[in-house]
């Protein structure tokens, strides 16, 4: 099976990444190369959102890790959303879920945009 | 009892095929989608590390598998003319630490461990040989 992927911006430094398909060892060199390019503009938050992604193996799991990795040194978090039961299965297996930040739906994921932006603007504004 | 055998190349496109074998078999069985997702999970960690690190020259091998279901049982047996390698032997990967300051490795055979509930493992002459059991619960 394939793997599909669709990135949208929502807001300055915020991204959703929607995966369609199975994430293993065929596909997950899809999924780096598209992420390559957003990590290099070192966003705030990456927004994984799992609600169509079917299937996934140890070498997805790797991607997510090291993407999960190259945040961490920026400040930037990782946080999932929409995760069928047999994809939070394998991450309760390898004792992700502790580590892992999730968010219920898009509203809330809309209001810590909110949080994010307001912070921003806070920063931007002299003293 | 329900028996299919195919073979797989040493290709990463192989993992359709197994995939697809594995629909076949599941829809004749009645074998339900999550245990459906579990075995194929498990065969495809296995049959990916073989391909990463069973072969030590670039010829083409072919995996042999056969998958049987007997009432609340399922045997997988899986062959190949690798350079020797019992899973079972493999260091369980660290978990307790936070996700995101994890070692990249040992995932696989974790995921493999969780999923099927016997292993055995034989060196029979050129070939592993390791045989899966993953009981069916109601």
């Amino acid at each position: 099976m394939d793997l599909m992927i669709t990135v949208r911006q929502k807001a300055l430094g915020a991204y959703v990444t929607s995966l369609s398909g199975s994430l293993d060892s065929r596909t997950y060199s899809i999924l780096e190369e598209r992420l390559a390019p957003i990590l290099a503009e070192s966003p705030q938050l990456l927004v994984l959102d799992l609600a169509e992604l079917n299937y996934l193996s140890s070498a997805g799991i790797r991607v997510i890790l090291k993407t999960q990795k190259a945040l961490k040194a920026i400040s930037g978090r990782l946080v999932f959303m929409n995760l069928q039961p047999q994809i939070k299965k394998v991450f309760d297996i390898i004792n992700a879920l502790p580590s892992m930040k999730l968010f219920k739906d898009l509203e809330e994921m809309d209001a810590y945009l909110d949080v994010m932006q307001k912070a921003v603007t806070q920063a931007d504004r002299p003293l | 009892m329900t028996t299919i055998s195919f073979e797989l190349d040493t290709k990463l496109a192989a993992l359709d095929v197994l995939c697809e074998q594995l629909e076949h078999f599941c829809a004749a069985t009645g074998i339900p989608k999550k245990q459906k997702f579990e075995i194929n999970l498990a065969l495809d960690e296995l049959f990916t590390n073989i391909l990463s690190h069973g072969f030590r020259d670039a010829r083409p091998h072919r995996i042999q598998i056969s998958v049987s279901h007997a009432p609340r049982v399922v045997t997988i047996v899986i062959r190949d003319d690798g350079i020797p390698f019992n899973p079972l032997k493999a260091p369980a990967p660290e978990l307790k630490c936070p996700f995101d300051d994890r070692k990249v490795g040992g995932l696989g055979i974790h995921l493999i461990r969780s999923y099927i509930d016997e292993m055995d493992y034989e060196r029979c002459g050129r070939h592993n040989v390791l045989t899966l059991r993953k009981f069916l619960k109601n």
